[in-house]
């Protein structure tokens, strides 16, 4: 009896097992994901888009094709300077006695611009003296022709004894910020021309040395980093040949269908702030597809030279003048081109600054805010006709960090309710992809938006009709999901007339708007261990 | 013997043993020389939750939704819910003498407790395990909730009566786990298609941060007086007043997260998804700072979970065949309503007592008890459950287990 009672209470203690599995249960848990409206207002107003007074928009799209400024027109490049002084027989230099004492005038090479004038908003003069002398030496650098807040810009530098063999390096850094700097030379009526004065005499306080015309002393100096603000001469005959390529990301998208416009205006103008005469042409204007498809725009004044006039007054009185390029159906294909335009346009082009040659008397100006401009608009009613036009957009999703989180997930729906007030009937198709772009997920059933006009008009005017969407994720889907490295979504637009159902031509109101609720129901598997 | 008792003993210990403050104490006024006492228990119960459920959650297993259903069912507008799983070992020396008198001897005691209590409305159980689904055009209420989990070792040192076994004894406590939360107002409404929710917190939560063993300290009492009345029929009977545990508690490093806010959510905007303006967290308290909610580091100065029970016991050395006991018990700070308990012993050999007993309170409501206790000359071994239904049926609220386990000389 006493054993089946130890036997009894060891069975009952081992009733007490361990926790052999995790605790599972399912709940089902819904909550709004979006609440939104999109609308255009945010580019009304804002270089895209205007309210035209009776309730539609217009387009008005307003865009810098290119842009170069003062410093890329008349650069002035980094120049090192170098001079060599020698005694011309042997001596015995006394305390104080000057080596060097010699104006000099350096080119700066920048042909073909011929400078007379520039004012530096930043730069510098970096000077390198080897001295060979066994005493110390003082230099002394002035640029006769370089003020600074009126002063004539000098300085010292200060170079301890070296040897012959072995030569003493010193520098000095000469800030020339904020300076004007006369390139007229010695004579006042050079270009290009610098011109500068250096010393160099031994310590007044050492000792007296003996010297050969072995002794040289050599002085580097190099203008560098030099950022104009306004200069003045003649910028010689130049020609910059470019083009420009634009990558507009929505028509990246745009896989098929079509879009038709209205009437519309495209003018290209250029703006040209510098004082001398320049000449333009618009060599190409071309367009290429995702599909490789290109078009060209054709007109008149597309590859014919144009002549563009100088800006007038000066400083802050500077007025560009303006060259405008303008094209219009009637003298061009612009609405074929934009219908069919690419993510990829590009615009090839000559600028040619003063093609005549000097005929300014070199006086030629930049000033601080010169600069030359080629600006975009576009102008048209905010109309179009879409034609099975079809937009698909992956981007990167990856799900991989919420693998423990899709595997306890058995079951969703994501419920989409719209209230669509424009004038374009949507479908949409999602797809889930793997690594190699591979299909995983696909809510393959295309989902239907129905257009604003097939519904009833609301207090703005707007003609609103209400749609539903549903997507279902079933568990096989989220297992499958945790692989998911992008997500596709596929667009297809119509503007179907609610009369015919045949696509024509809408306008796009002011107050236009597409409401989303977006909302979830997921039944999850809650586990712990 | 002594290789069994010593595996029993261990075995005792090593499952979070049993206590003997359900088994009737064995009133036993023979004067020993040493004694050394196991003991133990694991006891969990719910006024709502049936054990088929409850042993999915502590066993691990698929809970289906029939089970939710029925227990969902089951729930009121307040629940109670707790468990408690507790051991201490404990050796008394009668030989020495203590205060220069013979009558006084002493005991060490060490022991381990858990404790995890909660009070909450149905609608927090819905919550959890339906999900929150089952609200569309409706509000989950679940102001009033607390919960509570504490986790603590002592060991301490008394003197004891030799003749009464009366004792009292000063712990020092050793707090391993703390947490404490307090949903002062909670409420979640949705709208009948679930495009809003808005939600009522206000409460806090308190949690003792970190993987160390040692997370606060604590200093308390234990005390077990034994009183002899006339009863009855029953020419003497002997009450006992004890207490567990009483003191107080420091723990330190608490992370106390307080909300007082309403939020509304009807969905995220697209330009909080997308574009330069898109929300982005980087940490954790980007996260609770958007919603309101504050944190902030504390130390803790609070009451221990402490044990008071008072109450007839039966005697060792009676006679009689049947003998009654009863008594109250309550547990200071957890959320454990008074437990009444009743019950009667038969003694059916000299070496073996069998009893049964009826109680309500505590985690639960009514609960039928049983025991059975054997003298084996040295030893003395006791083990019972206060809830037969639950220990026989998927459908009762709770399981019990308690045992004791004591060797003489």
């Amino acid at each position: 009896m006493k054993k089946v009672a130890f036997f009894s209470i060891l069975v009952l203690i081992a009733l007490i097992s361990c926790r052999k599995e995790a605790t599972r249960w399912n709940s089902n848990w819904s909550a709004p994901i979006i609440n939104d409206s999109l609308t255009l207002k945010n580019w009304i107003n804002d270089s895209t888009l205007n309210a035209n007074g009776s309730g539609y928009l217009d387009v008005d799209l307003k865009r810098q094709l290119f842009h170069f400024d003062l410093n890329s027109i008349v650069g002035i490049p980094d120049t090192t300077l170098q001079n060599n002084f020698s005694l011309a027989a042997s001596l015995t230099v006394p305390p104080g006695y000057s080596f060097v004492n010699q104006s000099e005038e350096k080119d700066l090479y920048l042909d073909p611009i011929e400078l007379t004038k520039i004012n530096l908003k930043k730069g510098q003069i970096s000077v390198l003296l080897k001295n060979p002398y066994p005493t110390k030496v003082i230099c002394t650098i002035s640029l006769p022709g370089v003020t600074k807040n009126g002063q004539t810009i000098s300085e010292e530098l200060e170079v301890a004894a070296g040897s012959l063999s072995n030569p003493t390096s010193g520098t000095k850094i000469i800030d020339l910020a904020g300076s004007q700097m006369d390139l007229t030379g010695t004579s006042g009526g050079g270009k290009n021309k610098l011109v500068y004065q250096i010393t160099v005499k031994s310590d007044p306080n050492g000792p007296s040395v003996q010297t050969t015309s072995s002794y040289v002393t050599q002085v580097y100096s190099t203008i560098q980093n030099i950022q104009l603000e306004y200069a003045k001469g003649y910028f010689g005959h130049q020609i910059i040949s470019d083009t420009v390529e634009t990558d507009v990301a929505i028509l990246q998208k745009w896989i098929d269908g079509d879009i038709t416009l209205p009437g519309l205006n495209l003018d290209l103008t250029l703006s040209n702030g510098i004082k001398a005469m320049a000449r333009i042409n618009l060599k190409e204007l071309i367009t290429t597809k995702s599909n490789g498809l290109s078009t060209s725009l054709y007109s008149s004044q597309i590859n014919v030279p144009q002549n563009v006039n100088s800006a007038a007054g000066s400083w802050n009185t500077l007025s560009p003048s303006q060259t405008v390029y303008s094209f219009q159906t009637g003298n061009s294909n612009i609405k074929d081109f934009l219908e069919h335009a690419g993510p990829k346009i590009k615009l090839v082009y000559d600028f040619e600054l003063n093609p005549l040659g000097n005929i300014s008397g070199s006086w030629n100006e930049i000033f601080p805010n010169s600069s030359v401009d080629m600006n975009l608009r576009l102008t048209m009613p905010l109309g179009l006709t879409l034609n099975n036009f079809t937009l698909a957009d992956t981007f990167a999703l990856d799900l991989n960090s919420a693998k423990k989180q899709l595997a306890q997930a058995r079951s969703a729906e994501i419920a989409i309710e719209l209230a669509n007030g424009f004038p374009i009937e949507g479908k949409l198709m999602l797809k889930f992809l793997g690594q190699d772009k591979e299909i995983l997920v696909a809510l393959t059933d295309y989902q239907f938006i129905e257009s604003g006009l097939m519904g009833s008009v609301n207090s703005d005017g707007i003609a609103v009709k209400n749609s539903k969407i549903a997507w279902q994720f079933s568990q096989a889907d989220f297992e499958k999901l945790t692989s998911c490295k992008f997500i596709s979504l596929i667009s297809v637009f119509d503007t179907p007339d609610p009369a015919t159902s045949l696509n024509s031509s809408v306008l796009l109101q002011e107050n236009s708007f597409l409401g989303c609720k977006m909302i979830i129901n997921l039944q999850y598997e809650s586990k712990y261990e | 013997m002594n290789k069994l008792f010593a595996i029993v003993f261990g075995l005792i210990l090593a499952n979070s043993g049993k206590s003997q403050q359900s088994l009737p104490i064995q009133m036993d006024t023979l004067l020993y020389k040493y004694e050394i006492i196991g003991a133990g228990i694991l006891d969990y119960g719910s006024t709502s939750i049936q054990n088929e459920f409850t042993q999915k959650l502590i066993y691990g297993g698929f809970i289906n939704q029939a089970m939710i259903d029925r227990n969902s069912g089951n729930h009121k507008l307040q629940n109670r819910a707790g468990f408690d799983a507790s051991g201490e070992i404990e050796f008394r020396d009668y030989t020495t003498r203590i205060f220069n008198q013979d009558k006084f001897g002493y005991f060490v005691r060490g022991g381990y407790y858990n404790y995890f209590s909660t009070a909450y409305s149905g609608d927090v159980f819905n919550l959890i395990f339906n999900g929150n689904s089952s609200y569309k055009g409706d509000t989950a209420k679940f102001s009033g909730t607390q919960a509570n989990l504490f986790s603590f070792q002592k060991i301490g040192i008394g003197f004891i009566h030799k003749k009464s076994k009366s004792n009292i004894g000063l712990n020092y406590y050793n707090i391993s786990g703390y947490s404490d939360a307090y949903i002062r107002t909670g409420n979640l409404a949705m709208n009948a298609d679930a495009s809003n929710l808005q939600m009522d917190l206000g409460g806090k939560f308190n949690y003792a941060e970190g993987q160390k063993f040692n997370k606060g300290w604590g200093v308390g009492l234990d005390g077990d007086f034994r009183l002899t009345v006339k009863w009855l029929n029953e020419a003497t009977a002997f009450f006992q007043v004890q207490l567990k545990n009483i003191g107080y508690m420091n723990v330190n490093n608490v992370s106390e997260y307080q909300s007082d806010s309403t939020y509304n959510f009807s969905g995220f905007k697209f330009s909080q998804l997308m574009g330069d303006s898109a929300l982005t967290f980087n940490s954790s308290s980007q996260v609770l700072d958007s919603l309101g909610i504050q944190k902030r580091s504390k130390t803790v100065h609070a009451m221990l979970p402490g044990f008071i029970q008072i109450g007839k016991v039966v005697d060792q050395q009676s006679s009689k065949v049947v003998q009654s006991y009863f008594g109250v018990r309550i547990f200071t700070t957890l959320n454990y309503t008074p437990l009444i308990y009743i019950g009667g012993q038969v003694k059916l050999f000299d070496w073996m007592k069998i009893g049964i007993q009826a109680s309500h309170g505590g985690y639960t409501n009514f609960r039928i008890g049983f025991y059975t206790h054997y003298d084996l000359g040295k030893y003395h071994i006791g083990i019972g459950s206060e809830n037969l239904i639950g220990a026989l049926s998927k459908s009762g609220y709770g399981e019990s287990l308690h045992l004791k386990l004591s060797r003489l000389w």
